[in-house]
């Protein structure tokens, strides 16, 4: 890893930016790939046998599927080595503002866990607030009024025209 | 078929269908003019409003949005050089050149009407073929149900964006995703957990908009507070150049009919029906120097082929029941949770279904064209609404979308986990199309895959031994074959360079 990072194709961390060169994301997500295909085959190994001859049973589909995706998950592991090596310049992920995307990425899985306690309409108001001071909005008029009109809108659409019983 | 066409038109005898029709269009203005909303995730946010709705309002109002959205990309590419949709790149090229000679409301004429044009031409297109299509396919067997499926999962996972290594590996997640649940001709719980709520599988809807609406808005959040963009003066809307658009026919009826047969192939879609209609039409043009630098001949070609592109990807659609592009993925999920199943027994058991579809695309183009014209200057100024609001709009709609489709919370836990996914793997250069092309299509390709098998007792020959099935494989296998070796050698050529 030392090295990638001497040759300038490894990890960079600044203010505002988060970037990666790209065959180096791809084999870390090639690895999680695997791991994530790997327990999918085993489970679809563990699956009741065929109840005939004639046919595959439950676990013969996903099989074939998980064999052939984790040959493509290999050749994409393979690639992302072979350009790592190879002398043309790699290509940069970047995650730009890596803490408001981590923030909203909290807030949206908060509000997955307490929608139904919070209600739908108070869960709107606030993390419409919320996601939109992560996404950078300063403008009291602006963090105000946009989860109000959101709010309202979902209210009279989804409650009123629809008649959706939300929490 | 007249008769059925009759059925279609008729469905506009309901105010209501109307009511769909001009508020389809005008969200999908709203989404085509903003840079990075594009008609998949429109289409995604548009499914909650349907629930509960009859399915032939619902499905206007989607092929309404699904068109505007096409259109109104144009709008932006035309006046600050920002293409709403990947499509409308090419209508960028030439419209805002014209737009910086002042002659904006030129180009936003002739681009709005060319798009008219474009799926007036393909739906009469659409209309011809969809159904001997439809019918062709009643005489299909499981075994080229099963190849048909894997065609249209090969070729928009092949010709999708980034490696087709990676479109492979999008099919593979897909098609995993499809197989929980309880196994559909034993009834065994598969990849479940012991989490009963994922035995009829996982929803489609909440998928559909985590992986296309929620990961946009982390995208959303990347790019923070965005500043205004100069939007420049539109002038002569009203005015039609009629000798203008009487010079550029033969483009826009051509580039139309490009369009059409492009739309059709899965995975091929709007933008690259709106590349290759800009190279043929520069490569027959009679002053090919102007491209590039305000052609209206460029942005003719551009928008009639990529709208007449959306008439050709509803004919898989319909007809076949296999999706070509991301948007009509997006759709076949819309019409599921309408309990329609598009196939060849739509236009026998529920003909008023694509009857209205067809009829919806005619008398949609002068509504569009109107609202297109009318609101340019407002669509241009959509461009500027802040990111931040947008970002939390798009993530209120989905929550309440996603738990007003079961009245639970699961579908909220399923969207949210479907939005971090398909943010994290857009980074890892997955594309998402073949996903929810994979999960769509999963069932049915499982299905017949082991009913080929049981039919020909157990015997794997039957994928080899019909010719039409052995076609359909190997246009499978090419899918990635092409697209990959053309790839390495693009690499090499690189490599030769540096």
């Amino acid at each position: 890893m030392d090295d990638i990072l001497k040759n300038d194709k490894g990890w960079r961390f600044q203010l505002g930016l988060l970037r990666g060169a790209s065959p180096v994301i791809d084999l870390i997500g090639s690895v999680v790939l695997f791991g994530i295909f790997w327990v999918y085959l085993r489970s679809s190994l563990a699956l009741p046998p065929p109840l005939n001859d004639i046919d595959i049973g439950a676990g013969g589909f996903p099989r074939l599927l998980a064999l052939a995706t984790l040959v493509a998950i290999v050749a994409m592991a393979i690639s992302a080595i072979y350009r790592l090596l190879d002398r043309v310049p790699v290509s940069w992920v970047s995650v730009r503002r890596p803490v408001s995307v981590a923030l909203t990425t909290g807030l949206l899985i908060l509000q997955s866990v307490y929608f139904e306690q919070l209600g739908a309409l108070p869960c709107v108001l606030l993390f419409g607030l919320l996601t939109m001071l992560a996404c950078g909005e300063r403008r009291v008029l602006h963090l105000i009024g946009v989860p109000i009109a959101l709010a309202a809108f979902i209210y009279v659409v989804f409650v009123l025209a629809l008649h959706v019983n939300l929490p | 078929m007249l008769a059925n066409l009759a059925l279609g038109f008729s469905a506009f005898g309901d105010p209501m269908v109307w009511g769909a029709l001009v508020f389809g269009a005008l969200v999908g203005y709203l989404i085509g003019a903003i840079p990075g909303l594009g008609p998949s995730l429109g289409v995604a946010l548009l499914i909650p409003f349907t629930y509960g709705v009859d399915p032939v309002v619902s499905i206007v109002g989607l092929v309404a949005l699904y068109a505007a959205a096409e259109y109104g990309g144009a709008i932006t590419a035309v006046l600050i050089n920002s293409p709403g949709t990947a499509a409308a790149v090419a209508t960028a090229w030439d419209g805002y050149p014209l737009t910086q000679q002042g002659r904006a409301g030129e180009a936003l004429t002739v681009s709005i009407i060319s798009s008219g044009v474009g799926i007036f031409v393909s739906t009469g297109l659409l209309i011809l073929t969809a159904v001997p299509l439809s019918e062709f396919a009643l005489n299909f067997g499981p075994g080229e149900y099963f190849g048909l499926a894997l065609v249209g999962l090969s070729l928009v996972a092949g010709l999708s964006d980034g490696s087709p290594i990676k479109g492979m590996v999008a099919m593979g997640i897909g098609l995993a995703m499809a197989t929980i649940g309880l196994d559909v001709q034993i009834g065994v719980p598969r990849f479940t957990g012991g989490n009963y709520e994922l035995f009829e599988g996982l929803p489609l809807v909440p998928v559909l908009l985590g992986l296309y609406a929620l990961s946009e808005v982390l995208f959303m959040i990347e790019e923070g507070a965005s500043a205004k963009i100069k939007s420049a003066a539109v002038g002569g809307l009203a005015s039609i150049p009629y000798k203008a658009v009487k010079g550029l026919k033969v483009v826009i009826v051509r580039s139309s009919l490009l369009g059409y047969v492009i739309g059709v192939i899965p995975g091929a879609g709007a933008s690259i029906a709106s590349f290759v209609s800009y190279a043929v039409t520069k490569r027959f043009s009679k002053k090919p120097e102007l491209f590039g630098k305000g052609s209206l001949e460029g942005v003719a070609a551009s928008e009639a082929a990529n709208n007449s592109a959306v008439a050709g990807a509803m004919a898989p659609l319909l007809a076949l029941g296999i999706p070509g592009s991301a948007t009509t993925a997006v759709m076949i999920g819309a019409l599921m949770v309408q309990g329609i199943q598009p196939g060849p027994l739509l236009f026998t058991r529920t003909p008023e279904i694509p009857y209205t579809v067809f009829a919806s695309l005619w008398i949609g183009v002068p509504v569009m064209i109107f609202i297109g014209l009318a609101g340019a200057r407002i669509w241009a100024k959509v461009a500027n609404i802040p990111r931040p609001a947008i970002a939390a709009i798009v993530a209120g709609i989905c929550y309440v979308g996603a738990y007003s489709s079961e009245t639970t919370m699961f579908p909220v836990h399923v969207m949210t986990a479907c939005g971090i996914m398909g943010y994290v793997l857009r980074k890892l250069g997955v594309p998402l199309a073949p996903i929810i092309l994979a999960m769509v299509l999963g069932e049915m390709m499982e299905t017949n895959f082991r009913r080929a098998l049981i039919s020909n007792q157990g015997e794997w020959d039957i994928f080899y031994t019909s010719p039409m099935t052995v076609i359909l494989l190997l246009i499978a296998l090419l899918a990635f074959a092409v697209p990959g070796i053309a790839a390495l050698r693009a690499r090499r050529a690189r490599a030769e360079k540096a």
